[in-house]
């Protein structure tokens, strides 16, 4: 798993056992904390806003079910991001995924609209990455986020998606032709 | 020279430089399909590195999480006492009635016949409330007229039960008007309103 190292503030140890402890005032601001994080990874792997909203829920309620199986032998921030994943995959596994697709301008279902208070600078280059990402097939995008972004290797992505390493190489292939295309137009 | 590939390209644009090998170079230069393609490639690159870790979901998601979470969690004690005992309550005085039916022979419970119940429904819900309150109503009603019918300490067993399940469910909506988003409270409500309905429907019918 990347380092994360925005996540690894000073804090979460303290607040995890409380919530081991059953405190669920101490979970807040481990949402505070992550919850921008979750949300961002749920956004790129689904392409869809609204599902990705439902999904952190899901996420959270899935920490809370799981914390108490969560010993520190790693950061906090490592085992929430994988545990993350883990349930965006399960959720499109099971064919949760809906069919609507964000469009850039869409208000209902705009992924980029959270994404306009960033410098504007490279808010552009932002938008259309992320509606690229949006319009990708599922295995090509999947592969392509875990892989590109979020640093995973081949054969994490293999383990985790249950894909072959060769057909994760594809997907990632076919993820960044398509995406060559769609960011030269 | 032929078109570049797409990984060849697309390491071209990781790499950052095309003058490392001079004949591609020229050929990027020349060739508007393969030129093109490289600046996707280099923008994409660019892209990915500028992508934020970070994008605040869309409003705040924490009050629903906290709620599923409430939902999901084992009640209070204080909280279960009231309808577990309702529950038991229930089972006790229909066990009481297959026992002990006035005129000595038990009938199969199976057989007595249950009115039909309305559903269970949110306590929000007044026209739903309204109409379960009718039903009990003419339960109680019924009940009432039968009462004569049961063996006198049944008959007082009864009326003792319904008073106790009638303050189980006081102390359920004392703690839901605390509380009214807590959804477990709630349909903790519902549910001791459902066994006091399906409580008098059996006495009724078993009376």
């Amino acid at each position: 798993v990347p380092p994360i190292a925005e996540t690894s503030a000073p804090g979460d140890a303290a607040l995890v056992r409380r919530v081991q402890g059953g405190d669920l005032d101490a979970f807040e601001p481990l949402y505070d904390r992550y919850g921008g994080r979750a949300y961002a990874l749920c956004l790129r792997l689904t392409g869809d806003a609204t599902q990705a909203a439902e999904l952190v829920q899901d996420v959270f309620v899935r920490v809370w079910e799981k914390i108490g199986s969560f010993r520190g032998d790693s950061a906090f921030s490592s085992w929430f991001h994988r545990l993350t994943v883990n349930v965006v995959l399960q959720a499109l596994r099971s064919g949760r995924r809906r069919d609507a697709r964000v469009v850039v301008g869409d208000i209902e279902s705009d992924p980029v609209g959270a994404l306009a208070s960033r410098p504007p600078t490279m808010t552009d280059v932002r938008l259309d990455l992320e509606a690229a990402l949006a319009r990708l097939p599922e295995g090509p995008r999947v592969v392509f986020v875990l892989h590109e972004i979020e640093g995973y290797s081949h054969d994490e992505i293999a383990a985790m998606t249950g894909r072959a390493a060769g057909t994760v190489r594809s997907q990632l292939w076919k993820a960044r032709q398509l995406l060559m295309t769609e960011m030269s137009r | 020279m032929t078109h570049l590939d797409d990984e060849t390209i697309y390491a071209l644009a990781v790499a950052g430089a095309t003058h490392s090998d001079a004949e591609r170079e020229v050929h990027l230069r020349t060739c508007d399909s393969c030129r093109a393609r490289w600046e996707g490639a280099v923008a994409l690159r660019r892209a990915v590195g500028v992508a934020p870790r970070t994008v605040d979901p869309p409003g705040n998601l924490w009050p629903s999480i906290r709620q599923s979470i409430e939902a999901r969690r084992p009640m209070p004690a204080a909280h279960r006492r009231g309808w577990g005992l309702a529950a038991a309550i229930l089972i006790a005085t229909a066990a009481a009635l297959v026992v002990v039916p006035r005129g000595g022979r038990a009938p199969d419970v199976r057989a007595i016949p249950m009115p039909a119940l309305p559903a269970v429904r949110a306590v929000t819900d007044s026209a739903a409330a309204a109409d379960d309150a009718r039903v009990e109503r003419e339960l109680l009603s019924e009940l009432e007229l039968r009462r004569g019918e049961l063996r006198p300490e049944t008959a007082a067993r009864v009326q003792d039960n319904l008073r106790t399940i009638d303050a189980a469910i006081a102390d359920v909506r004392t703690e839901v008007a605390r509380d009214p988003d807590n959804p477990a409270l709630r349909q903790m409500l519902v549910e001791a309103y459902a066994h006091k309905t399906d409580l008098v429907a059996l006495l009724a019918n078993a009376a």
